[in-house]
């Protein structure tokens, strides 16, 4: 076998591994992003509405649960999810809108919410490790290497969901008044815009992309209480690195990260990859403070 | 004595605890347009922002065509027809033309009749017409005023209020802006305007009011009472 062709096998490999990192991330940055868009604030909620997204999928569509079926499951979930973000947006962030240091109260309030939300879960379903059934069985070959149905699913999801929110966002009357109320809350309420309900819908389609996010990964990863937590992290890095406040930016940012990611864990090993992504991060954050499509 | 369409009674307002309003009262009859001078930082905006519902009103009522609308959200009174263009046209400044209209027209009834109500702006601007695929943030001051203007006519306002539309504006522009409100209250649409310049108002308001310190200081009103010199007087001061 020649250099070229293991060359090529490394690429392949690479291009797999990250796609799939990729498209997780787009999942997750995305609701996240929305809220910071609309509200200016970051949701540390979250990670915790993953974990608890997937245990209740867990829960619906487990022979040891309801066994209602996996599809039932999803839908179930991501439901309780976009019902949890409403709920997290009256008790911790609604009430404090007004207030000049807004960002920092909102940092407390919903990192609280996460703990609260982690502990409950870790009571309600205990510290037993579960795993969501994947949503195909079998695997699927892209270009050149091997990887699983569920996979695929995530890589195809991911862009699909963006087209869905982008559509919204652009086309319906709920969407645009969301826009208009991130770019100028004074104006959207003359304009007759209800800003507080913009605020909720926002808020649980946020909450909701956070539930399939945690969906996808529970049938990858165990579920656990602390299943969001790593990737919101990452998902913030996403957020930041494709500026703040730039839709498209989010998604490259994903597919940025999820490709490092990639090629770090490649050459580096897994160790070593979360401090080469800080430091790069960090460093690109040193040129560009505003990211990649940032403003301001 | 015609009946009031807005009803201003010992209105107290301010930001945080600072108050700005200090107990203004005024009404504005059927049929009338009202201008509204007075220095900057006196409370003209101030009082607009509480009669439009995004600031609180401390104490004293508001009442438009004979109800009770003090403290209500701003959505609901822009849904009754009560629609301020606020200062210093900002618009939504990543949205293009076309959209900023649509938003005008957000409540249900001006959303029912937005297409009859679009064609009767872009005839009013035309300039909007051919820039209506542009981002606001790339239109000029000028085009940007008749933007908010457009966005207020969009939600089909009985009574509008106007807060210096002509900020920063040419006079050749100004003459423009001033022809067009002219013609919206032709069509039947009351106005209240703000305007440091007393010559703009000339033909437009039958009523003038002097606000400062947060209150009505002195009005001029009726026939003969239009005259310059009496509005420079009031302005600066009786001699």
């Amino acid at each position: 076998m020649g250099t070229l062709d293991s060359i090529q096998l490394v690429f392949q490999s690479i291009f797999a591994s990250g796609l799939v990192l990729a498209s997780l991330y787009v999942l997750m940055a995305a609701g996240l992003a929305l809220v910071w868009n609309t509200l200016g604030i970051f949701n540390f909620t979250h990670g915790a509405l993953m974990a608890a997204a997937a245990y209740v999928a867990w829960t619906v569509a487990d022979p040891r649960g309801l066994a209602l079926g996996l599809a039932v499951g999803v839908v179930a979930a991501i439901l309780v999810a976009a019902l949890l973000g409403f709920i997290i947006n009256y008790l911790l962030v609604a009430p404090f809108l007004g207030q000049k240091q807004i960002v920092l109260i909102a940092v407390m309030t919903t990192l609280s919410g996460a703990f609260f939300i982690e502990n409950s879960a870790l009571l309600l379903w205990g510290p037993r490790i579960k795993q969501l059934d994947k949503f195909v069985e079998g695997n699927v070959r892209i270009a050149g290497t091997t990887i699983s149905g569920h996979e695929a699913i995530i890589i195809l999801l991911a862009p699909l969901l963006m087209l869905g929110l982008w559509a919204f966002l652009r086309f319906t009357w709920t969407g645009s008044a969301i826009r208009a109320v991130a770019q100028n809350r004074d104006f959207a309420e003359l304009s007759g815009v209800r800003v507080q309900r913009m605020y909720a819908i926002a808020f649980a389609i946020a909450a909701a992309l956070a539930g399939l996010a945690g969906i996808m990964l529970g049938a990858i990863r165990f579920i656990t209480p602390g299943l969001g937590g790593e990737p919101l992290l990452k998902a913030l890095i996403v957020v930041i690195l494709g500026g703040l406040g730039s839709m498209p930016g989010t998604v490259l940012g994903a597919y940025l990260v999820g490709f490092g990611e990639a090629t770090s864990t490649y050459f580096l090993g897994a160790y070593w990859t979360q401090a080469v992504l800080f430091l790069v991060f960090i460093g690109f954050l040193v040129l560009r403070p505003n990211g990649l499509f940032g403003k301001q | 004595m015609s009946e009031l369409i807005l009803d201003v009674r010992g209105l107290n307002s301010g930001y945080g605890r600072v108050p700005v309003l200090h107990g203004i009262s005024f009404g504005v009859a059927s049929g009338e347009n009202v201008g509204l001078i007075g220095p900057n930082g006196h409370g003209k905006s101030t009082l607009f922002r509480t009669l439009s519902g995004l600031l609180r009103a401390w104490s004293g009522t508001i009442a438009f065509r004979g109800e009770d609308i003090t403290n209500h959200p701003p959505a609901e009174i822009v849904e009754r027809g009560l629609i301020h263009v606020p200062q210093g046209n900002t618009l939504f400044p990543d949205l293009t033309v076309q959209e900023n209209l649509w938003l005008g027209a957000f409540a249900k009834g001006p959303r029912a009749q937005r297409l009859r109500t679009v064609e009767r702006v872009f005839a009013l601007f035309p300039r909007l017409a051919e820039r209506r695929g542009q981002r606001c943030r790339t239109l000029s001051g000028g085009e940007r005023q008749m933007v908010a203007i457009g966005c207020g006519l969009m939600g089909l306002p009985k009574l509008l209020i106007l807060d210096e539309p002509t900020l920063g504006l040419s006079p050749k522009l100004k003459t423009e802006l001033r022809d067009a409100i002219a013609a919206i209250i032709a069509s039947g649409v009351q106005t209240i305007i703000v305007e440091q310049d007393p010559e703009f108002l000339h033909t437009l308001a039958t009523r003038f009011l002097l606000v400062s310190e947060g209150t009505v200081h002195a009005e001029i009103s009726g026939e003969g009472g239009l005259e310059h010199k009496r509005i420079v007087d009031m302005y600066f001061g009786h001699s």
